[in-house]
């Protein structure tokens, strides 16, 4: 039963996530996008990690996709554009995923995989929460400075340093005399 | 690995880091805010000058604490410099003590040499950038720039692989925006572009190469047959590949190849390195200088914390006694790294994209450093001294050169190779620098780019690499023909009717020290040799 | 006299000092000069008290040894930054310092009128210095440092006219010096391949046990590894000594311009001709062959790389005298020539005849010295005038330079009793005599034959025959150009005395250092002498007597050698250097050049857009505000190849793991 759910949640996964890269508009890609944030935190959920699969809705599909769509709502002309894989040499990167594939798979499966989990502290918010004050707290506390730095870098990125919006009377005096002196030279 | 109060002090270059970037991004909003290019231009020295002055410090205050270079005696006698002696003191006390955070984070000498590069280059990249002052926004360039130089200095320390990933993170995405920071110019926009694009793929392809190796030792007994150990410190990942068999070894290798390419993109190796003559080429030139010191160096140290305190035993060999391990997948990376690096250089024309190819190839030799670190003790010991004496090196050798080439383009010259022409006349400082640096690289004696590369080769020699020896020495033929590229329009190439070039005095003394340093360290590299070596002995 | 030991750190460090006081204090062309000649001549002087030092030691421990501070210091491999001072030594520091001090003096006058003096004068004093570091070093890294640092020098000299765009036979300056580092670097790389496989066979690199480091001298473990092989994979295996030798002649190759390596040194004559005489004549194109000598311990124990030393040698000694033959530049008929009695140097060392080797270095120095010096002073004479084919008939308006430069022809010549003659046949002499090597025997004395051939063809050229061109402005050189001449001319006449047979004070002084058994005079000798000399004299009579006398009409500026109608392609080979030049361009610069002009295309992300998709996708999309980011393929397809390195790294990987 786990199995043929995995097997759908997982064929879901891959169907959406090719749609995001061959889809001709940019909006729809960004659907399936949602839809693939989805599937995984189903997927999240099938392997008992309730926490991380809320999370990953709550962020990827509440925050990250809604934003993703304001951004692009906001930039761009709605104009269709040939999806970006035709322009360029598709084959090799077809090759490229088929070749990790295959790599991939054939180690991994010959791995025997240890498959009980009962003393598998991290599944759970407590015990996560306890985790990310005790034992890995100090990346947590660089985590912090990570979303610092972002926060640093978006302000960077989309802040120009706005001109003053008033002028002061020196400017205006300035703005007056100028405007005077052309006029004596008889230059519109 | 839980956070002790005794913790602070060993952690204290990087928290005073934090806090000097937040310093710098606060007291911003003191200075005098106007319109005019003359108050931005005030407000950007200052954020300069704090960053530089605070960078000193850190740096001084790691020197004394890491305590390779000298220790402070125990008891002095009362004297005029007592309370500075036994500042001193506490200091060492604080860093002695080796592994904080119960051994996640090492605290070891390596650790130390790593803070002194990154932090040295930090500082001298501040100082450049004095006459670099981005258009806008000039005090968060500078906290970015901290940041970055955090974020590495974890990097280079971590021993855990959540900690490494955040670290890396933390440098990256501050370097994504370092690199497109002139926004309004195309090519800084397009260079911070490509070098997020090739960030977060290669971030994707290490994390799932970290996942492997934590899945890979949640599933193997620990060595003494007990239950697996579910942890992500690297000691946890060494214990389970001892007792690996041949299948999980399988999916072991298969997190080191992962992970080895994940942080291959820091160090530029081909074919990890498309980015890197955009980026170095597109960003500001003192951007292009942290890049190709300070990331690629963080980037060498969190190979060699990975490969040898996660993967010691699947180091392999990549010689005459066979060809497998990480050992071997370096040294492909380094013939690749050499050949193309080195042959792709020769037709450029941009001094600064000619440079950033020959930064590449010095990844290949830096790969090349690595290899024996697989070896046995006093081998690897060895190599591991060579390498960080390379590090050293290759350090300041491309801060002299990328510092160089920033000093110019400040004085307005354009970057071409025909745009040098003459520079012997026009600024005999300058030409020195950018002969120095480059013969360095060149590795002709008696610069310090000499005796690295003789201990590089000496090392990857006695590991049984002496074939891959053999043909980095052959690209050293191929490098000196595109160096003496960029050697022969500054000497022998008139002037014509060129301008001068004039260089702030800041600027002027840093880079010679930087070239005087490339001297003295190829005519007596003792001093700097022991200290390597004290550096991997101090575990 | 141990207490005059500290000067044999004056020698090198004296011209050092005087490069970097010409460099920054020196301004004017006089002052330059001055500093730089006063630099040169008193090394010579420091160079003359070591010497004495060194005889007043007794001579199975006459060295000085010196070491100031351990240089590298890796884990086992340690080098010192120290000096040695033996005999053998000695004489090639009497040699850098002494020929370099006369061409100091000489330039004082040859470079008046230069636009960039102290650059001139202090690389000649830099390259004196690192030539004295090369031939003074106690161990291998040190040579290194001084055989790399008078590469770079010859660099830097050779361009020194960059800013003419050619200089005559059409060689572009800045490109001849690129040429001719690289090619250099190319036996660099060789070189220190050996350095590493004596560090790594034999555990040292310092020449003779250093006390001061506690480091093992690797000479004397040389012969403890005759019979070891190391091992090269698939290619079989090789004896460690014969794989160091054969290391080391391609590096001597490289410096020494032997065959196949050669052609970098026809196009150095683009340098000023003081540089030519000093850096491709007499000194810096002789460390190759002071490198053979130096380890002679490994070429005695490895006696086939010997050979291939002997075989390269005598092929180059009589290729490039042919070359050298039918060149009508003034300065590439001496660059063959010198090529050519280099070859002679390097089969002698090849041989074991250490002595005659050196021996022939010494009286080539002085005799090339002193052709290239007349030959500057002709072509100033001419004002720049280096085509042989627009002289002719100068010997009444040049006498002093006429004599001085047949003194010197007569000595390159072998003619009895001048330097030449002594010093070539003692090298026929041990090829078929010690060697009993009658093949290289005879290849050397056809050699002779053709040296004495072209130089005689050179000076009918130069000096008889019919003015083809006017030089009525002509004249002899004057002052500081003058008296350099007039001693080595003296020297190049008596060099001889060195080593006379039955006196050999060469041989005997060597003797301590190289350890190699006196040669025995017989009568056997002399006629071989007698025998070569008459051979000498009819070549060198042979080429004068077509030249001056029967086509002497028929040279024309710009047209062939009339000889060329004799010899068909042979000449035109020769002429061009055996096509070495062609052959390296087809075979090696041009494919290098397209084959990193493809990889800078398809490393280059740039231009990786053109190769696959034609340039499509190039644009560039705004998205937010300020930011404009690329959306060209350009980035894709470098991701692609990162894709790619990840699956060629995995598929590696399995490949390793499936054995």
């Amino acid at each position: 039963m786990v199995t043929v759910i995995f097997i759908a949640i997982a064929s879901l996964i891959i169907a959406s996530a090719v749609l995001v890269v061959i889809s001709r508009e940019i909006v729809r890609a960004a659907l399936w996008l949602i839809a693939t944030f989805f599937a995984v935190g189903a997927l999240y959920l099938l392997l008992e990690a309730e926490f991380i699969g809320v999370a990953q809705v709550l962020v990827y599909v509440g925050a990250v996709s809604i934003l993703i769509l304001f951004a692009i709502m906001l930039t761009r002309q709605h104009e269709r554009h040939e999806p970006a894989w035709r322009a360029g040499p598709w084959w090799i990167a077809l090759a490229g995923v088929i070749g990790l594939a295959a790599v991939l798979i054939t180690t991994i499966g010959a791995v025997p995989w240890r498959l009980t989990d009962d003393d598998l502290p991290v599944s759970r918010a407590p015990q996560l929460g306890t985790a990310l004050m005790r034992e890995y707290l100090l990346p947590f506390q660089l985590a912090a400075i990570v979303l610092l730095v972002a926060l640093i870098g978006a302000v960077v990125i989309a802040m120009e340093e706005r001109r003053r919006r008033t002028p002061t009377l020196a400017d205006d005096i300035a703005a007056q005399r100028g405007a005077a002196d052309r006029a004596e030279d008889g230059t519109p | 690995m839980m956070f002790q109060i005794s913790d602070v002090p060993r952690l204290l270059p990087e928290l005073m880091l934090a806090v000097l970037a937040l310093l710098v991004l606060g007291s911003d909003v003191l200075e005098r805010w106007a319109d005019d290019p003359a108050a931005r231009r005030e407000r950007g020295r200052a954020a300069a000058q704090l960053t530089g002055i605070g960078l000193g410090l850190i740096w001084l205050v790691t020197l004394v604490q890491g305590g390779l270079a000298f220790t402070i005696a125990p008891a002095g006698a009362a004297g005029p410099l007592d309370a500075l002696l036994s500042l001193g003191r506490n200091l060492q006390a604080g860093g002695a003590e080796r592994g904080a955070l119960l051994g996640a984070f090492a605290t070891d000498g390596i650790t130390v040499m790593a803070r002194l590069l990154l932090i040295g280059a930090a500082l001298v990249v501040a100082l450049l950038a004095g006459d670099h002052l981005p258009d806008a926004h000039p005090a968060e360039f500078f906290t970015l720039l901290l940041l970055a130089t955090l974020g590495m200095c974890v990097m280079a320390a971590a021993q855990e692989l959540i900690i490494a990933f955040v670290a890396l993170e933390c440098s990256s995405i501050a370097l994504y925006v370092l690199a497109g920071y002139s926004a309004r110019q195309p090519a800084a926009a397009e260079a911070g572009m490509k070098y997020l694009l090739f960030g977060v793929v290669s971030s994707a392809v290490l994390l799932y190469g970290m996942s492997l190796a934590y899945g890979v030792t949640a599933s193997i007994g620990g060595a003494d047959g007990g239950p697996p150990r579910v942890n992500t410190s690297f000691a946890a990942i060494a214990e389970a590949v001892r007792v690996a068999d041949v299948a999980q070894r399988g999916a072991v290798m298969l997190a080191v190849t992962l992970m080895i390419a994940g942080v291959a993109y820091k160090l530029a190796l081909v074919p990890f390195h498309s980015w890197a003559p955009d980026v170095y080429q597109g960003a500001s030139p003192t951007v292009a200088a942290f890049l190709a010191a300070a990331s690629k160096t963080a980037g060498v140290f969190l190979l060699v914390r990975v490969l040898t305190a996660a993967f010691p035993d699947v180091a392999g060999a990549a010689g005459a006694n066979g060809f497998t391990g990480w050992a071997a997948l370096l040294a492909l990376l380094a013939l690749s790294t050499l050949v193309l690096g080195n042959l792709a250089a020769l037709p450029q024309d941009v001094t600064r994209r000619l440079l950033a190819y020959s930064s590449i190839s010095h990844a290949g030799f830096l790969a090349l450093a690595l290899l024996p670190l697989g070896g046995a003790a006093p081998l690897r010991d060895a190599a591991s001294a060579a390498l960080l004496y390379y590090l050293v090196v290759a350090l300041i050798g491309s801060l002299a050169a990328f510092g160089a080439l920033a000093a110019l383009q400040a004085a307005g010259v354009a970057d071409r190779l025909e745009d040098l022409a003459g520079l012997r006349q026009r600024n005999p400082l300058l030409a020195a620098v950018l002969t120095i640096a480059i013969a360095s690289m060149a590795g002709l004696p008696p610069l310090a780019g000499f005796t690295a590369k003789f201990a590089v080769f000496v090392g990857a020699w006695e590991a049984g690499a002496a074939w891959l020896v053999v043909i980095a020495l052959v690209t050293t033929v191929i490098a000196l023909a595109y160096y003496l590229r960029v050697l022969r329009p500054i000497w022998m190439q008139p002037a014509d009717d060129r301008p001068t070039v004039s260089v702030a005095p800041v600027t002027a003394v840093t880079l010679a020290l930087a070239a005087l340093a490339l001297i003295a360290l190829g005519v007596l590299p003792g001093p700097l040799w022991q200290l390597a070596q004290a550096a991997v002995l101090a575990r | 006299m141990s207490d005059l030991r500290w000067v044999i750190w004056l020698i090198p460090t004296l011209p050092l000092l005087g490069a970097v006081a010409t460099l920054l204090l020196a301004r004017g062309e006089r002052a330059a000069g001055m500093i730089a000649t006063a630099a040169a001549g008193l090394s010579f002087v420091a160079t003359l008290v070591a010497v004495w030092v060194l005889q007043t030691m007794p001579a199975e421990a006459a060295r000085i040894e010196s070491v100031a501070w351990t240089w590298i210091d890796v884990a086992s491999f340690r080098v010192s930054f120290g000096l040695l001072f033996d005999r053998l030594t000695a004489v090639m520091a009497l040699l850098i310092t002494g020929v370099g001090s006369l061409i100091h003096v000489y330039s004082l006058g040859y470079m008046r009128g230069d636009s960039r003096p102290e650059r001139f004068f202090a690389y000649l004093n830099l390259f004196v210095a690192a030539m004295l570091l090369l031939v003074m070093a106690d161990n291998l890294v040190l040579l290194f440092l001084g055989w790399e640092g008078v590469g770079l020098c010859s660099f830097l000299l050779i361009g020194h006219y960059f800013d003419r765009r050619s200089v005559p036979p059409g060689i572009v300056p800045a490109e001849a010096a690129t040429k001719a580092f690289v090619v250099n670097r190319i036996g660099d790389a060789a070189f220190l391949l050996a350095i590493m496989l004596i560090f790594s066979r034999l555990g040292s690199v310092s020449f003779l046990p250093n006390a001061t480091l506690g480091t093992p001298g690797y000479l004397e473990r040389a012969a403890e590894l005759a019979f070891v092989d190391v091992q090269l994979g698939p290619l079989g295996s090789i004896g460690v000594l014969t794989a160091i030798g054969l290391l080391m002649l391609i590096g001597v190759c490289g410096k020494s311009a032997q065959l196949p390596l050669s052609t970098w040194l026809p196009d150095a004559m683009a340098g000023p001709t003081p540089v030519s005489a000093l850096i491709h004549a007499a000194t810096m194109v002789t460390a190759g062959v002071y490198l053979i000598v130096r380890n002679h311990g490994v070429f005695s124990a490895a006696p086939t790389a010997a050979s291939w030393v002997v075989g390269v040698g005598a092929v180059t000694a009589l290729l490039a005298a042919l070359s050298a033959a039918t060149q009508f530049d003034l300065k590439r008929v001496l660059a063959y020539s010198t090529i050519s009695q280099l070859g002679y140097m390097v089969a002698a060392v090849g041989m074991g005849a250490y002595a005659a080797g050196m021996f022939h270095l010494l009286t080539h120095g002085l005799f090339k010295a002193l052709l290239f010096l007349a030959a500057g002073a002709l072509i100033h004479a001419l004002h720049d005038v280096q085509d042989m084919r627009r002289m002719g008939g100068l010997r009444q308006h040049l006498p002093f330079t006429f004599r001085v430069y047949l003194v010197g022809a007569l000595a390159l010549a072998g003619i009895f009793p001048l330097a030449g003659f002594w010093s070539k046949d003692e090298i026929i002499a041990h090829a078929w005599f010690t060697a009993q090597n009658p093949a290289i025997a005879l290849i050397l004395i056809a050699s002779a034959a053709v040296t004495a051939f072209y130089m005689g063809r050179q000076v009918a050229l130069i000096f008889y025959g019919q003015p083809r061109e006017a030089h009525a402005a002509a004249h002899d050189p004057h002052g500081s150009m003058r008296w350099p001449l007039v001693v080595l001319a003296v020297g190049a006449a008596i060099g001889g005395v060195l080593n006379l047979p039955g006196v050999h004070w060469l041989s005997s002084w060597l003797e301590p250092t190289l350890a190699e058994p006196e040669a025995v005079y017989s009568v056997g000798k002399a006629v071989m002498a007698v025998i070569v000399t008459a051979i000498a004299v009819g070549g060198g009579y042979l080429g004068w007597w077509l030249y001056a006398r029967v086509v002497d009409g028929n040279i024309v500026p710009g047209k062939t050698d009339p000889a060329l109608y004799y010899l068909g392609d042979i000449w035109r080979g020769a002429e061009l250097g055996w096509g070495l030049d062609w052959l390296y361009d087809r075979a090696i610069v041009r494919p290098y050049r397209q084959c990193s002009a493809f990889l800078g295309r398809v490393v280059d992300g740039e231009a990786l857009d053109g190769l696959l998709v034609g340039g499509t996708g190039r644009t560039f999309v705004a998205l937010a505000r300020g930011v404009r980011a690329v959306q060209s393929g350009h980035a894709r397809r470098g991701l692609a190849v990162f894709l790619l390195g990840v699956v060629v790294l995995l598929a590696a990987l399995l490949a390793m793991t499936m054995r």
